[in-house]
C-alpha cells in the first residue's frame, strides 16, 4: 500500500507506513505513569498529559486505540484534574491550560466528555483570560497565542466557548499578525509555524478566517517547503515534521493543501521513520518521539494516507471525534432550548 | 540563595534531612496511588520532592524555599510548578532577591537556551527591575544569540526589554549587527521591522535627522538592494521589502503604495538581472504590476465617468484619457502575467501558487476593455 505518487523508486523499509511498529511503540508509553525505573521519563513528566495525547490520537488514525489501557488511562487523567477545574501535565504539577486542553482531547477521544464538569473547567480556561483578550497558560501568567487556541479548542469541545470572551480573544491574535502575513508568540514577534498553527486554529474555530491576508501569509506556508521535501518552521530552519503539520494543517483550514508538493512531503515524514523500534523522529535518522510520532501521522492522515482515518486540522483530533463533539453540543443546545 | 546550593556541591549536597534550616520541615512521602513512581527518582531527587511536597502543602514562600525551587528545577528545568513558586518566593522576598536571579537564570541559560520557563521568569524579573535592567539583559539576550542567532525566546525577551528601555536605537542597531552577520537571519529583520513599527512615523524621521519619508524610504531600499545582492534568492529582504509598505506609514494607508515606488521596479529588476531565476523577486515584480493595473482601472473607471458629464467639445480628450488608462491597465497585466510565468519556470514546486496568481487577471483586462466600450 505505498502512497500514491510517492517519490523514489527505492522500496526500502520505510517505503510504507509502519503500522504495526508505530503502534507497539506509543503502546509502550501506554501506562508511563507507572513504567518503573526509567529516568527519561522525569524529565518529560511535567507534560506526561500531551504525550498521552499525542500518543492515543495517533493509534486512533491507525486504527489502534484499541491496543491501549482505556480504564487506567481515563482513572490517571481524572486524577491529574485540580479543584479548580484545570488539569496538570502529570498527578504532581499545577493546572495548566496545554494540559487541560490535553485532557479534554483525551476525554473526547474516548467518549467520555460526561466524565468532566464542563462549566468548572470552563471557570479555570475563562480565569486565564487577559483584559486585552489573550490568554495565560497559567496561574504564573506565560502570554502566548497558542494558549488562545487551547483556551478556545478546549471550550469548543466542551460547549462552553460562550464563558470567555472571544471577540477580545480575536483581536489579540489579530495584533500578532505579522507583515508577511503569519504570526508569532506575542505582538511584534516573528512568524513561526507553531504559532501560526495555532492563531490560524484559533480563527477557524471563531470563523473569523477573513481576518485572515490569504495570499500572503499562503505563500509564506508554502515557502516553508525545503527541497528535502520537509517543511520548516521559519525562513532559514531545518526541516522537521512537527513544522510540517503545524504548515500543512494551515493550508488545508485555508483551502490550499494542493500549494505545497505532497508526495515529496510524504516522502520525507515516510523516511523519519525508525524502521526497527518503531516511531517518526524529527528529521531522518534522528531519535524517534510520540510527539513527532504523532504529527508525522496526522501530516499523512491530512493528506490522504490509504488506511488511516482522517484528521480535522482545526481541532487535531479525528474526523469521526469531531462529529461527534459537534453532534453533542448540538443536542445539549437544543435540550437547554437555546 | 542559589549559591547555597553551589557550595554544597563541591562536597556533594547535603542531604535535607540533615540541614538545619530545615530541620521544621516533616517531608510529606508519596500517596499510596503514587509510591511506584518513586522508583523513578534517583534517592536524592526523591528526598528533594519530600520537602518540595511539604512546602506545597504549608503554602510557605522564603528564602529556603527558593533555594529548594532551584534544586527542583535543576532536576528538571520545565518543571513549571517550580519555577511559578520561585517566582512567588522573590516577590515575597523583595527588591533585594532580583540581583540573584539574574545569575539563576544565567545558569540555566548555558545549560538549555530554549527553555520556556527559563524566559518567562526572566522577563519578570527585567519587568520588575525596570528600565535600569537595560545592560544586563543585553549581555544576557545577547550570549543567547550568539550561541543561536535565531533563538525565538531570546529575541521576543529583547522586544520586552526595549519596551521598558525605549532605547529603539540600540535595538535598531543590534538587529542590523546581525543582519550583517547573516543576512538570511529572519529573526533580526523581523525585529528591524518591530524598532521601525514601534517608533513611529516622527522618530523614524527624527532617527534620519530630519529629511521626508520620500528619502527614508530610498535609504530603506538601498538596505534591501544591499542584502538582495548578497543573497537573491534569500526571502527575509523581499518579505521586509513588501512588509515595509504594507504596515509602516504612510504608505500602510496609502492604497498599493509599492505600486507606486519606481525603485522596487528598478530592485526587482536589477536582482533578475545577477539571478534570473530569481522566485521571490518574480514575485514581487509580479505585485508591482498588479498594483499598477489596479491603479490605472480606477483611473479608467474615474476617465469613464468624466466621459459621460463631458461637454461636446470636451469629449475627444477625456476619451483620449480613458483609452491611455485602459492601455496601461491591460498592458500592466500582461507584466504581470509574464512575470509569474518566468516564476514557475524558476520555482516549479509552487506552480500551483504561481497559477493561483494569474487568476485575476483576465476579470482586470475583461473589466478595462469593457469599459472602454461602454464609454
Ligand atoms: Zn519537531
Amino acid at each position: 500500500m505505498k502512497a500514491a505518487g510517492t517519490g523514489p523508486a527505492e522500496a526500502g523499509p520505510r517505503s510504507t507506513l509502519l503500522v504495526d511498529k508505530h503502534a507497539t511503540y506509543i503502546k509502550s508509553f501506554s501506562r508511563l505513569w507507572d513504567t518503573p525505573d526509567k529516568l527519561e521519563f522525569v524529565a518529560t513528566e511535567h507534560f506526561w498529559m500531551s504525550g498521552m495525547y499525542w500518543g492515543l490520537s495517533a493509534m486512533y488514525l491507525m486504527g489502534r486505540l484499541g491496543d491501549m489501557d482505556r480504564d487506567a488511562i481515563l482513572g490517571w487523567v481524572m486524577r491529574c484534574q485540580h479543584t479548580n477545574g484545570g488539569f496538570g501535565g502529570s498527578e504532581r504539577n499545577d493546572p495548566h491550560l496545554l494540559y487541560t486542553l490535553s485532557a479534554v482531547q483525551i476525554l473526547a477521544l474516548y467518549d467520555r466528555l460526561d466524565d468532566v464538569d464542563a462549566d468548572k473547567v470552563a471557570a479555570y480556561v475563562a480565569g486565564l483570560q487577559r483584559p486585552d483578550g489573550s490568554f495565560a497558560g497559567d496561574a504564573w501568567g506565560e502570554i502566548d497565542t497558542r494558549f488562545t487556541y487551547c483556551a478556545l479548542l478546549c471550550l469548543s469541545i466542551l460547549g462552553r466557548t460562550a464563558a470567555i470572551n472571544v471577540p477580545s480573544a480575536l483581536d489579540f491574535i489579530a495584533k500578532c499578525k505579522n507583515f508577511d502575513g503569519g504570526f508569532g508568540c506575542t505582538p511584534g514577534n516573528e512568524s513561526h509555524a507553531g504559532q501560526v498553527f495555532t492563531c490560524i486554529g484559533a480563527l477557524s474555530l471563531a470563523n473569523a478566517l477573513h481576518l485572515v491576508d490569504r495570499d500572503l501569509f499562503c505563500w509564506w506556508l508554502c515557502e516553508r517547503q525545503t527541497k528535502s521535501g520537509g517543511l520548516n518552521g521559519r525562513p532559514e530552519k531545518l526541516q522537521d515534521v512537527c513544522y510540517s503539520w503545524w504548515c500543512l494543517s494551515c493550508l488545508s483550514i485555508l483551502g490550499r493543501l494542493h500549494w505545497i508538493d505532497r508526495s515529496a512531503l510524504t516522502t520525507f515524514i515516510l523516511d523519519c521513520q525508525d524502521e526497527e523500534d518503531g516511531g517518526i523522529s524529527d528529521r531522518p535518522d534522528d531519535m524517534a518521539d510520540v510527539y513527532h510520532t504523532f504529527f508525522g501521522i496526522a501530516g499523512l492522515s491530512l493528506m490522504g494516507y490509504p488506511n488511516l482515518a482522517a484528521i480535522d486540522p482545526t481541532w487535531a483530533l479525528p474526523v469521526e471525534v469531531v462529529e461527534r463533539i459537534k453532534r453533542r453540543n448540538e443536542a445539549a443546545a437544543s435540550a437547554s432550548g437555546k | 540563595m542559589s549559591g547555597g546550593g553551589a557550595a554544597a556541591a563541591a562536597a556533594g549536597p547535603l542531604p535535607y534531612s540533615r540541614r538545619p534550616e530545615w530541620a521544621d520541615v516533616t517531608p510529606v512521602s508519596l500517596p499510596a496511588a503514587e509510591k511506584v513512581v518513586a522508583i523513578q527518582y534517583t534517592a536524592e531527587h526523591a528526598e528533594a520532592l519530600g520537602y518540595w511536597r511539604a512546602v506545597l502543602q504549608s503554602g510557605e514562600l522564603s528564602g529556603r524555599v527558593l533555594a529548594l525551587t532551584a534544586d527542583m528545577i535543576r532536576l528538571n528545568q520545565a518543571d513549571y510548578t517550580a519555577w511559578r513558586v520561585r517566582w512567588l518566593c522573590v516577590q515575597q522576598l523583595g527588591a533585594d532577591a532580583l540581583g540573584p536571579e539574574l545569575d539563576f537564570t544565567h545558569g540555566v541559560m548555558l545549560e538549555n537556551a530554549k527553555n520556556y520557563q527559563l524566559w518567562n521568569h526572566r522577563r519578570l524579573v527585567a519587568g520588575a527591575i525596570g528600565p535600569s535592567c537595560a545592560a544586563r539583559e543585553d549581555a544576557f539576550t545577547r550570549e543567547a544569540i550568539i550561541f543561536d542567532e535565531k533563538n525565538y525566546h531570546a529575541w521576543a525577551h529583547r522586544q520586552a526589554v526595549v519596551k521598558i528601555t525605549g532605547l529603539w536605537e540600540a535595538e535598531l542597531a543590534f538587529a542590523d549587527e546581525f543582519i550583517g552577520r547573516d543576512v538570511r537571519n529572519n529573526t533580526a529583520w523581523n525585529q528591524r521591522m518591530f524598532v521601525w513599527k514601534a517608533m513611529g512615523q516622527e522618530a523614524r524621521l527624527r532617527l534620519q535627522g530630519g529629511g521626508d519619508d520620500a528619502g527614508w524610504l530610498r535609504s530603506e531600499l538601498e538596505y534591501i538592494a544591499a542584502a538582495v545582492q548578497k543573497a537573491p534568492r534569500n526571502e527575509s529582504p523581499w518579505r521586509y521589502l513588501t512588509g515595509l509598505f504594507a504596515s509602516l506609514e504612510p504608505w500602510a494607508s496609502s492604497p498599493r503604495s509599492l505600486s507606486r515606488c519606481a525603485e522596487v521596479h528598478t530592485l526587482c529588476c536589477e536582482a533578475l538581472n545577477d539571478c534570473p531565476s530569481c522566485g521571490p523577486a518574480y514575485d514581487v515584480l509580479a505585485l508591482f504590476y498588479e498594483g499598477q493595473a489596479a491603479l490605472s482601472a480606477a483611473q479608467a473607471d474615474t476617465a469613464a465617468a468624466a466621459a459621460t458629464v463631458a461637454p461636446g467639445p470636451a469629449q475627444a480628450g477625456v476619451q483620449v484619457v480613458l483609452a491611455g488608462r485602459v492601455a496601461a491597465t491591460i498592458m500592466a497585466c500582461e507584466l504581470a502575467q509574464a512575470a509569474l510565468d518566468e516564476a514557475s519556470v524558476a520555482d516549479p514546486m509552487r506552480t500551483p501558487y504561481w497559477l493561483h496568481r494569474q487568476r485575476g487577471f483576465n476579470d482586470v483586462v475583461a473589466l478595462a476593455t469593457g469599459v472602454l466600450r461602454s464609454a
